[in-house]
């Protein structure tokens, strides 16, 4: 965990620029076009239930199989690699990038995930915590429960097979949560964030400092 | 009997039936794939079943074969791949979500012990495999047997068989296996008052006696295939053999559900926590469900499990 936080040097760069510049890979490999042009503005999945599926970026052609790919945030489309239209491409390649306007909750998310303990998703599947910790969670709330390197923390779910997963990191508080139960996360999202327990100052001093700084700046 | 005695006579009779079964499987299995292709997919799920214990009664048949593996592990041995552990009864079952699972004498309740040595591809469908396997077996002795997205077995509506699936790591190794406990109402035909409604048992469907040996032996024979075939079509994929048709064992779930088309009801958990209605409109190449919202949207579910919303339509 990094202990030297520049505030003043994090707070400035979000300052002059709050955005995230979202990149656009793709999928797999196959022959890409563009369905969103310069400037557009993109959405994400909407609906109740997230049935609706947010703006058309690109559609990638393999083996006769034609994928639509829809944007997963919101946001300008800021560019375009135009030269890669009609192309075969790999898997990964960034195609174009969203402009995403940050919030300050986002932003306090991104320092903090900076400085927390991340455990990511290795599949991409559902999560939920192991009974014990979701008793823990209920009972006294996410915070109050401490996590120890090989403590089963969460299952993971996929085509009813459940996986038990193990804490593998530092010992410490559980403090921040990024899924939700019966929601898919996706593969390297993290899933749960920790803080060991003399670090909480600090963590509490980061999000008083982002909120003042938000606040007197007028920002969301 | 202990719990760590087998009893021999149980797993001679299902031993007897294997030889005649397997041939009759390839024999019926012919008109779809050649016999180079049957021995070859049997011989790849050939070590399912390869040890077989059987007991009078366990607490539970997963935490047992779980014990099995590590004891094995801890002497420096391997492990028996594809190992079956099969009791008359077990005390401490249960489902998914810790709901209860009644497992008396009668029916036929047991683990199958995997080494995880598929593809992610492959492994996202055992789950599907091990559905099919149960419903061709059901289907041997009842016709009116379908799959409920993922892997229930229904007869009629009424559910027949269940499975659970945990992964687990070995403690010093980290090797990985699925446990896949299986339950079939089979002879059981008193369910406590809360199952009553939902469950059934193959006796009751059929009239008659099923004799449980015979019916584990059908069952092994059926996880061969469907887990061979897993293996089988895996290698394909590796060689870069073109694949114009669909996944084999997505084309066998198909044609054994009732699920496709149904109006129901979806959650992670659907019992406590029901998220929406949609229908069915089919399986992805992951065997994820299609499911269309009445805006006309659709999504696709990899996890969680549905509930059908319309009475049951006969098989």
């Amino acid at each position: 965990m990094n202990n030297d936080i520049d505030f003043e040097e994090i707070l400035a760069q979000y300052r002059a620029q709050p955005y995230e510049l979202v990149p656009i890979q793709a999928v797999h490999t196959g022959e890409v076009h563009f369905l969103a042009r310069q400037d557009d503005e993109a959405a994400p999945a909407s609906g109740e239930w997230l049935q609706i599926p947010g703006t058309a970026l690109y559609e990638i052609v393999r083996e006769k199989n034609t994928k639509r790919v829809a944007a997963t945030t919101n946001g300008q489309v800021s560019m375009i690699r135009h030269e890669l239209e009609g192309r075969f491409v790999e898997a990964g390649e960034t195609l174009m990038e969203i402009r995403h306007p940050l919030k300050k909750k986002e932003i306090i998310e991104a320092i903090l995930r900076e400085v927390l303990l991340l455990f990511p998703a290795p599949e991409t599947a559902k999560y939920f915590f192991a009974i014990d910790v979701q008793s823990c969670i209920d009972k006294k709330g996410a915070r109050s429960v401490t996590v120890d390197p090989g403590d089963e923390i969460l299952t993971m779910s996929l085509m009813k097979r459940d996986t038990p997963l193990y804490y593998h990191g530092e010992r410490g508080v559980l403090y921040s949560i990024y899924f939700t139960p019966g929601l898919s996360v996706a593969r390297g999202e993290p899933l749960i964030g920790v803080c060991p327990p003399e670090k909480l100052p600090l963590i509490q001093k980061i999000i008083t400092r982002v909120k003042a700084e938000w606040d007197a700046a007028g920002r969301a | 009997m202990p719990l760590d005695a087998p009893d021999d006579i149980f797993i001679r009779k299902t031993a007897s039936f294997l030889p005649d079964l397997l041939r009759e499987e390839t024999r019926r299995r012919r008109g779809d794939f050649t016999d180079s292709d049957c021995q070859v997919i049997l011989k790849r799920g050939g070590h399912i079943g390869a040890t077989l214990l059987h007991y009078d009664r366990l607490p539970r048949a997963m935490a047992a074969a779980r014990r099995r593996i590590i004891a094995a592990e801890r002497e420096g041995q391997a492990s028996d791949g594809g190992l079956v552990i099969v009791a008359d009864q077990l005390s401490e079952s249960k489902g998914r979500f810790h709901r209860l699972w009644h497992a008396p004498e009668g029916g036929l309740w047991g683990c199958l012990a995997l080494a995880n040595t598929m593809l992610p591809e492959s492994r996202a469908l055992l789950s599907l495999a091990v559905g099919v396997a149960a419903a061709e077996t059901a289907r041997v002795f009842a016709a009116d047997v379908a799959l409920r997205w993922v892997n229930d077995v229904l007869a009629r509506g009424r559910k027949l068989a269940g499975f659970l699936i945990e992964s687990f790591s070995t403690p010093i190794y980290r090797e990985e296996f699925d446990l896949i406990g299986f339950a079939f109402n089979l002879n059981n035909q008193d369910f406590p008052a809360d199952l009553r409604e939902n469950a059934t048992s193959l006796a009751y469907e059929t009239g008659q006696e099923i004799s449980l040996p015979y019916f584990l032996a059908v069952f092994l024979v059926k996880l061969r295939w469907n887990c061979g075939l897993l293996l089988h079509e895996e290698e394909r994929l590796l060689a870069a053999e073109p694949c114009q048709t669909r996944h084999s064992l997505l084309a066998a779930w198909l044609s054994l559900t009732d699920t496709i088309g149904r109006r129901l009801r979806y959650g992670f958990d659907v019992f406590s926590n029901p998220q929406y209605e949609a229908t069915a409109t089919g399986i992805d190449e992951r065997g994820g469900l299609i499911l269309e919202h009445q805006d006309g949207w659709r999504r696709v579910e990899y996890s969680g499990e549905v509930r059908y919303l319309e009475t049951p339509i006969p098989c």
